[in-house]
């Protein structure tokens, strides 16, 4: 008999763009009939492979036995998306699934990584009448935060690293963003004067632990907040706003840094990493970073999302973002690749060697699989040259660490770890995870210190975001 | 058997055959705390006694008893702590084995804690090639990824609030350098902060065990929250918890797949957080308080668990419009021929919840009013949670 074409993807628009089939999402098909019983191999199920996901013509095409498959997709968001296909000899079958569409189309790569489905059901539930519902949160006093953390640099490419009195706040472009005391973090705007305030206890400056240790010296700060003074502080309007959401977008051309967003919530204020720019490695296109702002009411503390609209990339950050590391497989090669063209994406490379140290084959390392320490070996020099090359970039020295670590290294990693510290905060809170379990490995009394800054951070941390987001200010009560 | 085990199996020299163990703790009878028999502790944070855990570790137990089945790593020993009911510790608590047996349950005090979870953990040490499980249900707290599981005793002590907890990320790192390869943990817990936690910075309770040696290359150790980072996780009253019911219905089916070959039904570990998620989202969907999201973490693929027979499949079937569902007689057909296997003759706007074993079928919609035109649909069904949505258009 012979195997039908079958031309297939997944068809929905993601605000203009869409994926590749090696980008797109993971696809199982399997074979319908005599399921309940064993079968031959030549009937076998395809699991796990990906499709392309846009409105354009752009197909993953299989060649199939005749018959009958279901084909299940399921996307970064968790939704499973199902459809029977029935297929026979002769042309090539085109097979489009849909999903639910976004509830507004500029969140249309929000809703599909699942940043929006949490918000959507507690709506749907609203309209069908639904009664008790928990929307409010009460909020608590503030949380302890270290004693020792401080604000001791302007964020801007000029500034130096020192303490810096109260007074000199006035001149800086940080003024306004934190107000600092013993005991507190929080962030006050005072309605009479129309300005941020501070407290006079700016906290004492420790080389060792201040935030801004902990951060990049090429760092700047933006306020997304709608309504931030504007003395000295680089601020933007939200490009699309509605009593829902702020939607911002970021694009900028300026040199490589990572930024750091202070964006202004209902329920206070959240602190965001996110890379200056991000470059296509196969085009000069520029995607776009949206900022998305959730102002309803929801029962949950975070309210910031961040997303890239980059193809190269695709979809692996959306599952990475969720957890599912077993999808983020499925990159592998194309994490490779990512990894390899540092000097384009210097941000996409340390998510590329995040995935790959996450998935590593160690079965096939232990089994000496000529093929795979080949591969290995080629990843553990092109992350140390991520770690040497940019060393503005946390991230790098974080995974440098770790790549060390797997060759049982264990003096050198210690001290890669000790820079990373310094280095500052990570761009992925998933590397900012394996910054603190790096940390943890030894047992000397400066890392355990480190690792309690480090762990008083990840406190504050949004786990769910693939950018470092933080939150400030007190912590919600239920 | 071994103290704190209720189930053992000798499946031969432990470093020739890898086996499974599993390790169960569930806390609802909490003394210090609100409603309890012994003095309120000051960081009690509104925390009171609790029906679901207990219910949903005995229910974990049994399945792994009674279900559970992995050919390359049989179940071998069951490891058991429960506080429920009683006013006072040691009053006794009994598991019913699967042979019947009556065999006495131990309290989740943090002694017996840390020395269940010692030898669970030996029992690990024994042969690279074991499964470890661990499932715990109880209070919990915590800041950020750090979660701290409170045992039976919490608040005993005021001079360290957290000395009978367990803190959890500290055991994660420390059965790092357990040699078990495959760890599966089920934490059903809330996450909140609590003045607990924060003013016991860097502490989050008991690590149980302290190894002073680097973690162990390759180890893949897959962490099932009932709930996100600071959020809570609900029960029920003397009923599995919401996690704990998602977790079962998984395990029982809505989490396999036959992915080597036709038939052979196998639950891995990314296909369970499939099930999980679309069951809780599902509950939330039928009018439960709140939505409640379970993350993983180390969320790496393996299979742990065979099923024996092809899985039973919650399926729910709709119509679309919405609003015909109420004037609609549904019914499931066998396609070969059209012999009916379940009917819905009596109207109703909530969608037709059936279970149905895992094939093809036929889907059918009439409108006895004629408000809407028939409806049918061949669909296969396949976990998890199959929606079949019956089109049809409205006649006037």
């Amino acid at each position: 008999m012979n195997k039908v074409e079958l031309h297939l993807k997944f068809g929905k628009s993601l605000s203009g763009y869409s994926l590749s089939a090696d980008e797109g999402v993971k696809t199982n098909i399997y074979r319908v009939g005599n399921i309940t019983k064993g079968a031959t191999k030549s009937s076998a199920n395809l699991l796990n492979i990906t499709i392309p996901v846009g409105i354009d013509e752009n197909y993953k095409i299989l060649h199939l036995q005749p018959g009958d498959y279901l084909v299940e997709c399921v996307l970064p968001s968790g939704e499973m998306v199902r459809k029977d296909i029935h297929l026979t000899e002769g042309p090539a079958q085109k097979i489009n699934l849909l999903s639910e569409s976004s509830p507004k189309e500029f969140l249309s790569w929000q809703k599909f990584s699942g940043e929006l489905n949490k918000q959507e059901l507690y709506n749907s539930r609203i309209e069908k009448g639904q009664k008790n519902i928990l929307r409010n949160r009460t909020i608590e006093t503030s949380p302890e935060l270290p004693s020792d953390w401080v604000w001791t640099k302007i964020l801007h490419q000029e500034s130096h690293r020192s303490a810096v009195s109260i007074e000199e706040i006035d001149d800086l472009v940080l003024k306004g963003l934190i107000e600092v005391g013993p005991g507190s973090f929080r962030n006050q705007y005072l309605e009479e004067e129309k300005q941020w305030s501070y407290l006079k206890e700016l906290l004492a400056k420790n080389e060792s632990t201040t935030l801004l240790d902990l951060l990049s010296l090429s760092h700047q700060a933006y306020s997304v907040a709608p309504d931030a003074a504007e003395n000295g502080l680089r601020w933007q309007k939200p490009s699309i706003e509605d009593e829902e959401v702020n939607f911002f977008e970021i694009n900028h051309k300026e040199p490589d840094l990572v930024n750091m967003f202070l964006v202004w919530t209902p329920n206070g204020n959240e602190l965001v990493l996110l890379p200056n720019r991000w470059e296509d490695i196969r085009g000069s296109r520029h995607p776009k970073i949206d900022l998305t702002i959730d102002l309803t009411e929801t029962a949950f503390e975070f309210r910031v999302n961040t997303i890239v609209h980059n193809t190269f990339l695709g979809s692996a950050l959306a599952y990475l973002s969720s957890g599912s590391l077993p999808t983020a497989k499925m990159y592998v090669e194309k994490a490779s690749e990512m990894l390899f063209m540092k000097m384009s994406n210097p941000y996409s490379a340390a998510a590329g060697a995040l995935i790959l140290l996450e998935t590593l084959d160690w079965k096939a390392i232990e089994a000496g699989s000529s093929e795979y320490l080949g591969k290995w070996n080629n990843w553990k020099n092109w992350i140390r040259n991520l770690y040497r090359r940019f060393p503005w970039l946390p991230d790098g020295a974080v995974l440098h660490g770790w790549s060390l670590l797997y060759q049982e290294e264990q003096e050198e990693a210690k001290s890669i770890f000790k820079e990373a510290y310094q280095r500052g905060v990570p761009l992925y809170s998933a590397v900012l995870k394996k910054l603190l379990e790096g940390l943890d490995s030894f047992e000397d009394e400066e890392f355990k210190s480190m690792a309690r800054t480090v762990r008083s951070i990840s406190w504050r941390m949004n786990p769910q975001q693939v950018f470092t987001t933080f939150r400030l200010g007190p912590t919600l009560s239920k | 058997m071994e103290e704190f085990l209720v189930h053992q199996v000798d499946h031969g020299p432990a470093a020739s055959q890898a086996v499974t163990h599993a390790m169960v703790i569930g806390v609802g009878t909490y003394p210090h705390l609100v409603g309890g028999t012994q003095s309120l502790s000051p960081a009690h944070g509104g925390m009171g006694q609790l029906t679901s855990p207990p219910v949903s570790a005995r229910r974990f137990t049994e399945w792994l008893v009674n279900s559970f089945h992995h050919p390359h790593k049989p179940l071998a020993t069951v490891s058991l702590l429960l506080s429920e009911g009683q006013t006072t510790p040691q009053t006794d608590v009994i598991f019913t084995s699967s042979t019947g047996q009556s065999i006495d349950v131990e309290y989740p005090s943090i002694g017996n804690t840390k020395q269940a979870i010692r030898e669970w953990r030996r029992r690990g040490d024994e042969n690279p090639e074991n499964l470890l499980i661990f499932y715990f249900c109880g209070h919990g707290i915590g800041r950020g990824n750090d979660t701290s599981l409170l045992l039976a005793d919490f608040g005993r002590e005021p001079n360290n609030v957290l000395e009978d907890a367990i803190d959890f990320s500290s055991l994660q790192k420390v059965m790092k350098r357990c040699k078990a390869k495959e760890q599966i943990y089920f934490v059903d817990a809330c996450r909140v902060g609590s003045g607990a936690i924060i003013e016991e910075l860097d502490y989050l309770g008991d690590p149980i065990m302290i190894i002073p040696t680097p973690p162990i290359n390759g180890i893949i150790s897959t962490i099932f929250y009932s709930t996100l980072a600071g959020e809570l996780a609900f029960g029920r009253n003397n009923a599995p918890s919401y996690f704990t019911d998602s977790l079962l219905r998984a395990l029982n089916g809505e989490g396999a797949q036959d992915s080597q070959d036709e038939g052979s039904w196998r639950i891995s570990t990314s296909r369970l957080k499939e099930a999980i998620d679309m069951q809780m989202n599902r509950a939330a969907e039928d009018g439960f308080q709140r939505l409640q999201i379970s993350p993983a973490d180390g969320l790496f693929t393996f299979e742990f668990h065979y099923l024996q027979n092809a899985p039973s499949v919650h399926v729910r079937v709709c119509c679309e419009p919405e609003n015909a569902l109420e004037s609609a007689r549904l019914s499931c057909q066998s396609p070969l021929n059209n012999q009916t296997i379940q009917e819905r003759q009596e109207l109703s706007e909530t969608p037709w919840d059936i279970v149905l074993p895992a094939g093809s079928y036929l889907f059918e919609a009439s409108f006895p009013n004629s408000s809407f035109s028939s409806a049918s649909r061949t669909r296969t069904i396949r976990p998890p949670y199959p929606i079949v949505k019956l089109q049809t258009t409205p006649t006037s």
